[in-house]
């Protein structure tokens, strides 16, 4: 229970902390420089890492450690946007299932997972990225597949890898401080 | 708690493996400095880099002796400097 409970205090506060900055830091520069993209899609979005990364340390289990930021996320930022109820479930399972679908992938070469499991978890996130935007498409009913799917495969994606380069320097920062 | 410690470990294994393909480990921009220093010494110093010349380099000043040392060794194994000259402590690039 105290494991559960300290898998949730992390991947919460890396959920708040990421989707800060990404509302307060990374979408202010974007929308002075690219104008042309709707303020609604951050082309670096962090969040998606910390998702990605619980869904393959956690399974399954991420989805409910992820709930209730992602529903506090959702009531203060997504809802003006449109975006239905069910919508953060249907990005965390999209997450989820994305590297599921990895993983069945991997088996094929599991030597290949282990050596270069960022790739494999790039991927998963591709893949998660584009469930999820095909989900909230769906969902809103008015599914565009040149702006908003690509946007948020973008964004994802780009957001994800900047977080893991964030990780090497913050693994890097910590072992020096020892 | 081995568990936590099993994640955090792969974690960590997975983000140095990144760090490595991509060419941002502290062993790869050593190494880059390395091969750097040596031209750079070849360059002026009648074609030969020694050990006491590389140790003072002005780029090689935020590494430590044993890792300079140790990526000497590394790179002449795996080819990317050479050594030069009829005694010890004398390096080039390779060609």
């Amino acid at each position: 229970m105290k494991e559960h409970f300290q898998n949730f205090i992390v991947v919460t506060i890396a959920y708040l902390v990421a989707f800060s900055l990404t509302t307060a830091v990374i979408v202010p520069i974007q929308s002075m420089y690219l104008t042309a993209v709707p303020p609604a899609i951050s082309l670096l979005f962090l969040p998606h890492g910390v998702r990605m990364l619980a869904a393959h340390f956690f399974g399954w289990k991420s989805i409910l450690y992820l709930l209730p930021v992602s529903y506090f996320m959702y009531g203060l930022l997504i809802q003006p946007q449109g975006v239905p109820l069910i919508g953060p479930i249907v990005s965390l399972l999209a997450c989820y299932v994305g590297m599921k679908l990895v993983s069945l992938f991997a088996h094929i070469s599991s030597t290949e997972m282990d050596t270069s499991m960022w790739k494999w978890l790039l991927l998963g996130g591709f893949l998660g990225s584009i469930l999820n935007g095909l989900g909230l498409g769906l969902l809103q009913n008015e599914f565009s597949l040149s702006t908003q799917m690509l946007g948020y495969a973008i964004g994802d994606v780009s957001g994800q890898f900047a977080l893991m380069l964030a990780l090497i320097y913050y693994f890097r920062y910590i072992q020096k401080d020892v | 708690m081995p568990n936590k410690l099993t994640k955090l470990a792969k974690l960590k294994l997975m983000v140095t493996k990144m760090e490595a393909d991509l060419g941002l480990s502290d062993h790869s921009h050593l190494n880059r400095t390395l091969v750097s220093a040596v031209a750079d010494l070849h360059e002026r110093k009648d074609g030969s880099a020694s050990t006491s010349d590389l140790l003072e380099h002005p780029l090689l000043q935020e590494f430590s002796r044993p890792s300079i040392f140790r990526a000497l060794k590394a790179m002449e194994v795996s080819g990317e400097i050479k050594k030069v000259g009829p005694v010890r402590g004398y390096y080039a690039p390779a060609d």
